[in-house]
């Protein structure tokens, strides 16, 4: 599965809105964010980069043909399996972590020096 | 014997040191890749200073990177006209080292060298590796061995840890810190032979700063200040709620800033007596300080522990205690007996050399890496 490709346009809800969206923020510009998701209540009702910050519980109403979760959270082990438990997503098909994404798209890049 | 390639990721341990040594050598980041780490392991500012070069004593093909260290990584990144995005500097030019050298195994020293979820595709991507192997001197919280998942194989420092690795099903072995013995070298070529300035030392952290976890030792550190000549070269927090006071405001004249590398090494070699005590998050005995001490030749005053004799002969190599005021009084005795300190620093010195350097830990590595080959 060409990891990359499954996660090119489609709208994105970014699960994570604190700091390490913010590191990673230039690898998501032009993409369409729908809404952040966090579990700090202090966040919700409030934008965050200009989006919606939700409860986890807003992910009931989410067809997942034409939308995606990424994770921009330390926590990913734990939202993953939370993600799995609870909506029988799977990873790196429905979901997955920015950090792969960034890592996978770099090797792309540098793909002429790898044989 | 099996042959392989293996390449040892490393953190900085200290980073204002290591940033001290390019402010004092302002030409050193002009220099190629290699002179800035030869120079750098001169300085013995990472953890396991020697890896490689003890490892090719083993007859394995061995390369260590610093990862974090930014200056020696992107020296390397443009003398290896390799591409790297300003943000992750860091894992893609250890993953660019990573390609060019092709290792069969990949040493982790620690947990926190690449993200966790880079690591674990790291054999699916590049099928020449192997083996991914770590080496974490403590146990972890739960959310790191969760992280821990593709790991083949982990060392760890002392029975303690091994118990909990091993409990969690995880592939471990013990293999103790050690010294390298090229620092003794360096540390004597810097000091010109000079004699002995310290009769007592402590070099670390005084506690301040870790509220209970470590009350015990700046119980000590305050006791021995307030009776014996110790100087202490001390890493210390902003507050803490057990003491109201750290311990360089209480003994302003004989408390110094913390020191590391050769610096470190060159107090630990010009003193008689050298103090150390064990984190309570270690376990069991043999921290590293154990073998910094008696291998650069001072004689080593510790805490002791029910396997303190799988490493040092207590007594004879090196002294134990078990109580700050055992502490205090052998410290007194010695003391008053340089010629019994100076014995015993000659023979923990010989039993480190003989028993507990570099080498001989790489050579306990290789051998749990050639069952899993």
């Amino acid at each position: 599965m060409d990891l990359l490709k499954n996660f090119e346009s489609k709208n994105l809800i970014i699960w994570g809105a604190g700091n390490l969206f913010l590191q990673q923020e230039s690898f998501f510009k032009n993409r369409h964010i729908v809404f952040f998701i966090d579990n700090d209540s202090r966040k919700y009702n409030h934008l965050f980069e200009g989006k919606q910050v939700h409860p986890p519980v807003a992910l009931n109403n989410i067809t997942f043909n034409d939308t995606k979760i990424i994770i921009a959270s330390h926590a990913y082990i734990e939202i993953r399996d939370f993600l799995i438990q609870t909506f029988q997503l799977l990873e790196n098909q429905d979901f997955i972590f920015s950090t792969l994404l960034i890592y996978k798209n770099y090797l792309k890049k540098i793909a002429n020096l790898i044989e | 014997m099996k042959f392989y390639k293996i390449l040892k990721i490393l953190p900085l341990c200290f980073t204002q040191h290591y940033h001290n040594i390019y402010l004092n050598h302002p030409n050193l980041q002009t220099l190629s890749y290699e002179e800035q780490l030869s120079f750098l392991e001169t300085q013995g500012f990472v953890y396991l200073n020697g890896f490689s070069s003890a490892m090719k004593k083993v007859g394995v093909d061995a390369k260590e990177v610093i990862y974090d260290a930014e200056i020696l990584q992107k020296t390397w990144a443009r003398e290896s006209n390799v591409f790297f995005e300003d943000n992750y500097w860091s894992w893609q030019i250890l993953l660019q080292q990573i390609i060019q050298f092709k290792p069969d195994i990949l040493f982790f020293q620690n947990s926190g060298s690449l993200p966790f979820i880079i690591r674990q595709w790291l054999k699916k991507d590049f099928p020449f590796i192997k083996h991914i192997i770590m080496y974490i001197g403590s146990t972890v919280d739960t959310k790191t061995l969760k992280e821990l998942t593709d790991i083949d194989l982990l060392f760890t420092c002392n029975k303690f840890c091994l118990n909990f690795y091993r409990e969690h099903g995880i592939r471990s072995e013990l293999v103790y810190h050690g010294f390298d013995s090229r620092i003794f070298k360096w540390a004597s070529s810097e000091l010109n032979n000079e004699s002995v300035k310290y009769q007592l030392t402590f070099v670390g952290s005084s506690g301040y700063g870790f509220h209970d976890l470590h009350a015990h030792r700046f119980s000590l550190l305050k006791k021995l200040h307030e009776n014996t000549p110790i100087f202490s070269w001390l890493t210390e927090g902003s507050n803490d709620r057990i003491h109201s006071r750290k311990l360089s405001d209480m003994f302003s004249t004989k408390c110094f800033p913390a020191v590391y590398g050769i610096t470190m090494y060159n107090i630990l070699k010009n003193s008689y007596l050298t103090v150390n005590t064990h984190s309570p998050q270690c376990g069991l005995y043999g921290n590293i300080r154990t073998f910094e001490a008696t291998g650069m030749g001072t004689c080593l005053i510790t805490d002791f522990d029910q396997n303190i004799t799988d490493i040092f002969e207590p007594d004879k190599e090196i002294i134990t205690y078990q109580s700050i005021d055992e502490c205090l009084e052998k410290i007194i005795y010695l003391l008053d007996h340089n010629d019994i300190a100076v014995q015993i620093a000659k023979a923990g010195q010989l039993r480190t050399i003989k028993d507990h350097t570099i080498e001989q830990r790489c050579q306990q590595i290789d051998n749990a890496i050639q069952k899993i080959l």
